[in-house]
């Protein structure tokens, strides 16, 4: 977070940023919040990890197999329906105001490849306005804060009620290779089978329900993503012949 | 004709031992359902707890995990810290520049099992500390490093551990677990009387301002009084002081001298003249405690070894602040007579240098829940089996607290005369004839009787220097290859761990705020 610096006009009112440079998206597996699963599902599995800071469980997306492999850019393009909110924050970052208490700032990374002067969206418009694209930004930050909190009370209630497994992931790929990844949680599916109805109508009204059978249902997209890495790798192996 | 089946357990004493088996037993039996086995405990409310065990073994995590407590609530309601074995400093020679320290690690050594790597190290070059070379405990324990962090899931560890905690907030933190999640049955009132039957089992206890209280097997956990196995039932104590002398302790409690002071992951025991100085770190304080044998050093001499080692790494003392305890060391001969059994210091007591007490009170505490007769004439049966056990389970501990002094090459009176070879049970002294010429190994002991493993016996063995001559034909066994991997193991595992370990500090702050995920 060290190169992150306060979003300022005066300072940065002729930067550009690229919106097509996904390559400096993070990969591997991007945190997502609840609000986010309806259109997730449908593209990327959802598992939960754990916060390094405080062991509490947050959901994220999996984008591909290493941490740093994102099997959804191809190119300058994004190749899904949907791209997760932490993916489109672009250089952008989000810190609690040093001067407004309770408030947050936005802040830049300058030295991201996707920043610079000549090409991309612009951040101000004359006189100090915000541009379209940086409301969307803003838009972004803004969703994340929202569902950040959704994310905690869900993650939180899941634990509470012992609904959460930690699961191996071992994957075969078409070239032989293979890789299991670790520090994964999943639903577990016979605690929810053994919810009492109290538990289950507590979770149906808190709408954590629906969230729960997204997240499980998810997983059907593991198959998906281990064929986007196959046909990446015989794209490769074709291309060095 | 079968008599009907006797179901209540009466517990007297509110103490640690006396919560710890409530609260073994109510989990075991799930009292808080319907179903007939009742537990009641009647606790004084005039008798403070002595509240002498401050380290636990690692047993205490599945302990805990079995009445239903979650890990997170239990280290900051008791002031709970990680304990990772102990240290212990100037026990062999007292020389210090010498690097007169050595570890007695929770894990065990690599390979353990399936390797004699005690033999191998012995007959090696020993270019590290047995410790250092079998474990990487003892590395993260000077790092002040945790066993765990934060992403993993209560009760497990990366590290096996066991806690320090504040004995007096462990009793108040189980009677309220007990009493408000076990179904256990609380009753405040003293003992006023008790009453036997026709065959002398007890009928029922007498109480002051209360209804008397009736059962089928009565706990014993009133402590040094022993109110009922002692008192009522005339069961002899068993002196060991002929074999451990410390018969005294000064003890205190420290403030950090700096809120960001490491807390120590291992109990520090640190030799003195005549005895030895505890020092365990919990989050807020330190607890920390000169034991010595009146027959060696004044009282006034011990305080004097007290101020000299807090003098050294803390505030002043102030004499107000040093309580003073006398500690008899030795068991009863029997511990389970009739309908009653024995638990806690009723049963026996040693001083803490392996930290033997709350461990004894949850394996008798397990041993009751687990062959509990449900009927009278069961009872003699399992008191038999269980008075053997304890029996050999006691004199196991002496056993092996025996050893770290017979080891010792120190030259005060006090050292010296407890090498002497009357001040030695038969079976230490036939072990230690068996091990000069190779190291403690599984098949010396018998795993129920000898709470202290082979591996505990490698730790000490040979953090003291003792010397092993194997014969020539045991070469090819002792050939360093077979244990190399190992050691590399060890040496990667010691380069790896502070990457991945937080500081106990840090962490038990990180769990207090976020507390512990279940998984």
């Amino acid at each position: 977070m060290d190169r992150f610096v306060a979003l300022d006009f005066d300072r940065h009112k002729a930067l550009r940023v690229r919106t097509d440079g996904w390559r400096a998206a993070p990969g591997g597996m991007v945190g997502i919040t609840p609000l986010e699963f309806r259109s997730v599902v449908a593209h990327y599995p959802i598992f939960l990890r754990k916060d390094a800071e405080t062991g509490w469980f947050e959901a994220g997306a999996l984008l591909g197999f290493e941490p740093d492999e994102n099997l959804f850019v191809d190119g300058d393009r994004w190749d899904a329906g949907y791209i997760p909110l932490n993916s489109r924050r672009g250089p952008f970052a989000l810190a609690p105001s040093a001067t407004n208490t309770g408030h947050n700032t936005i802040l830049i990374d300058p030295s991201d490849p996707r920043v610079g002067e000549d090409s991309g969206e612009i951040l101000y418009l004359e006189g100090g306005r915000p541009s379209d694209y940086l409301e969307s930004v803003v838009t972004v930050f803004k969703d994340l804060v929202d569902g950040g909190a959704a994310g905690l009370a869900y993650t939180a209630k899941l634990a509470a009620l012992d609904l959460i497994e930690s699961v191996r992931v071992d994957v075969q790929f078409a070239d032989r290779t293979s890789t299991n990844l670790h520090g994964l949680y999943a639903i577990k599916s016979e605690a929810l089978d053994r919810l009492s109805g109290d538990h289950l109508a507590e979770l149906r009204d808190s709408g954590f329900l629906e969230w729960i059978y997204l997240q499980r249902s998810s997983l059907d997209r593991v198959p998906g993503l281990i064929a986007r890495r196959d046909r990446r790798s015989l794209a490769r192996l074709q291309t060095s012949r | 004709m079968t008599t009907p089946y006797a179901g209540r357990i009466v517990i007297v004493g509110g103490g640690t031992a006396g919560w710890l088996t409530a609260g073994i037993i109510a989990a075991y039996y799930r009292t808080q359902d319907a179903g007939g086995l009742s537990v009641t405990l009647v606790e004084s409310p005039n008798v403070p707890i002595i509240g002498v065990g401050e380290g636990t073994w690692p047993t205490m995590r599945r302990t805990l995990q079995q009445m239903g407590i979650a890990e997170a609530d239990f280290l900051v309601a008791c002031d709970a810290s990680f304990k990772q074995g102990s240290k212990f400093i100037d026990w062999t020679t007292s020389d210090r520049q010498s690097g007169d320290v050595y570890y007695h690690p929770f894990v065990a050594p690599a390979g353990f099992g399936t390797t004699d790597v005690a033999s191998i190290w012995a007959a090696g070059p020993q270019a590290l500390p047995f410790g250092d070379a079998v474990s990487f405990q003892p590395a993260i324990c000077e790092a002040g490093l945790a066993p765990k962090a934060i992403t993993t899931p209560e009760y497990a560890g990366v590290a096996n551990y066991g806690y320090h905690l504040d004995a007096g907030k462990f009793a108040g933190f189980l009677r309220d677990h007990c009493v408000g999640s076990l179904g256990v049955h609380h009753i405040r009132a003293d003992v006023t009387a008790v009453e036997a039957g026709p065959d002398g089992d007890i009928a029922q206890l007498q109480l002051d301002g209360h209804a008397a209280v009736t059962g089928d097997l009565f706990v014993d956990c009133t402590g040094f009084a022993a109110v009922l196995i002692g008192k009522h039932f005339g069961v002899p104590f068993k002196s060991v002081q002929d074999q451990l002398f410390i018969d005294s302790a000064l003890a205190i409690q420290l403030p950090y001298n700096s809120p960001s002071d490491a807390i120590a992951s291992a109990t520090l025991s640190t030799a003195h003249p005549a005895g030895w100085i505890w020092d365990i770190g919990l989050p807020t304080r330190r607890g920390v405690g000169c034991l010595y044998a009146s027959a060696f050093v004044s009282s006034a001499g011990a305080l004097a070894e007290l101020s000299a080692y807090v003098g050294s790494q803390g505030p002043p003392l102030n004499d107000g602040d040093v309580r003073q305890l006398s500690i008899v060391a030795g068991h009863r001969e029997t511990f389970w007579v009739g309908n009653c059994v024995a638990v806690g210091l009723a049963a026996g007591f040693v001083e803490p240098l392996e930290a033997s007490s709350i461990i004894m009170t949850e394996l008798a505490a397990q041993m009751i829940a687990g062959q509990f007769p449900a009927r009278r004439e069961a009872m003699a049966i399992v008191a038999k089996s269980f008075n053997g056990l304890f029996l050999k389970r006691w004199r196991a501990v002496v056993d092996f607290l025996k050893l770290h002094y017979l080891l010792s090459r120190r030259t005060e009176p006090f050292w010296v005369t407890n090498r002497q070879s009357e001040t030695v049970s038969d079976t230490l002294a036939e072990r230690l004839e068996l091990w000069r010429d190779r190291s403690a190994a599984i098949g010396d002991f018998a795993a129920a009787d000898d709470i202290f493993t082979a591996a505990s016996y490698q730790y000490i063995l040979h953090g003291m220097g003792h010397a092993v001559d194997p014969p020539p034909w045991a070469a090819h066994r002792l050939d360093g290859s077979a244990a190399a991997a190992l050691f590399r193991d060890v040496t990667a595992m010691r380069l790896a761990m502070p990457q991945r370990l937080p500081t106990n500090r840090d962490l038990l702050a990180r769990i207090k705020a976020y507390g512990l995920q279940k998984v």
